[in-house]
């Protein structure tokens, strides 16, 4: 369970659509904010957190940033905001027994720039996408136990191979819901960086953030509806 | 019973390991269809082959219609074990000549239930 101490409101603006805290879980509500591409940080400022299963790891959580050119989605970017919703949440829960709650999603031009480690992988269509999956390593770890198991000892290349699993199985499932639609894809192998990843310049993403109880981590995708 | 399994995750390879190993199987890796080529050379006799299908250097429906084309592995079952969930690409696959085929994420349950379907485990009463 992640107990959130601090919600820091950047803009004052915002505090008037920055919801709740209850109970353990936090939502907040930016619709409207990003709906009006208000130039609006807000950081959630993880004080303290404690983990259920593993009451003893202090983690390092990413705070969680909505950067001030955050662009509203719009109609064909909620296609894909609902299908990688959607695969995020199944290949997770089936993975790690974990339980994403999507948090606030909005576009993007050049990638969210967040966490340290990156898992990217080409989505083959005319022209190409990519789906970036953004999660700090504290959260990988936590993760990547629960998906390998207690023995596992956790290195930075099984992390890596990991993160680039859960990339693999997110991008897998959100094909088959995109099936019959302008934006399906091919799949590719992933690969992993451990700093920021270049990518193309003007490129659009949906960036999609993501609380689990072990923390934040973004996947983020660059799909148009050009042409597969 | 011996088993290859191909995945260019060293994780995927590791839990399909685990639960082979529980099942008293013996267990041959390879991280890539041309791997699995080599491996196989090695070790011809091997029962089951669970096979990821996007790989780098050979991917699994390569090394599919690679192996089905030689008679020495006529009797071998091969598994598709893949992130490729849509009915289209499973076709491919069982007429390339994956004998199952399983999507990912999968659970041991699933695994295990797919190789009692071939006959590569006694079935639960």
């Amino acid at each position: 369970m992640i107990r959130i101490r601090d919600l820091v409101v950047a803009d004052s603006a915002a505090i008037g659509h920055a919801s709740y805290i209850r109970g353990a879980k936090t939502t907040f509500r930016l619709g409207g904010l990003l709906s009006t591409g208000r130039a609006t940080a807000i950081r959630l400022l993880f004080n303290s957190c404690d983990v259920n299963s593993r009451p003893s790891a202090k983690r390092d959580i990413m705070a969680f940033e909505i950067p001030r050119e955050a662009l509203p989605l719009t109609t064909t970017s909620s296609e894909l905001v609902e299908a990688f919703t959607q695969a995020t949440r199944i290949a997770l829960e089936e993975l790690t027994r974990s339980w994403p709650m999507p948090l606030p999603a909005f576009c993007l031009v050049g990638a969210w720039r967040g966490g340290d480690l990156f898992a990217s992988l080409k989505l083959d269509k005319q022209p190409p996408g990519e789906l970036l999956l953004v999660i700090p390593t504290a959260v990988l770890e936590e993760l990547a136990r629960r998906y390998l198991g207690e023995e596992e000892p956790a290195t930075p290349e099984l992390l890596d191979d990991v993160a680039g699993e859960f990339a693999n199985v997110i991008a897998g499932q959100a094909k088959t819901m995109l099936q019959g639609t302008p934006y399906h894809y091919t799949i590719s192998t992933p690969k992993v960086y451990r700093s920021y990843p270049q990518i193309a310049a003007g490129r659009t993403y949906v960036v999609l953030p993501f609380e689990v109880d072990a923390g934040i981590f973004v996947v983020q995708v660059a799909l148009s509806d050009g042409p597969q | 019973m011996r088993a290859l399994v191909i995945d260019d995750s060293r994780a995927v390879r590791m839990i399909i390991r685990k639960i082979l190993q529980e099942l008293g199987m013996e267990v041959v890796e390879a991280g890539n269809g041309r791997e699995g080529v080599a491996r196989l050379r090695e070790n011809p006799n091997v029962d089951v082959m669970l096979v990821d299908w996007n790989m780098p250097e050979m991917n699994g429906l390569e090394f599919i219609q690679s192996i089905r084309s030689l008679r020495a592995f006529d009797r071998s079952k091969i598994v598709m074990v893949t992130t490729e969930t849509e009915v289209s690409q499973m076709l491919k696959a069982l007429e390339a000549g994956a004998d199952e085929y399983v999507m990912k994420p999968f659970t041991r349950d699933v695994l295990i239930a797919k190789l009692r379907m071939l006959d590569l485990l006694e079935t639960e009463e």
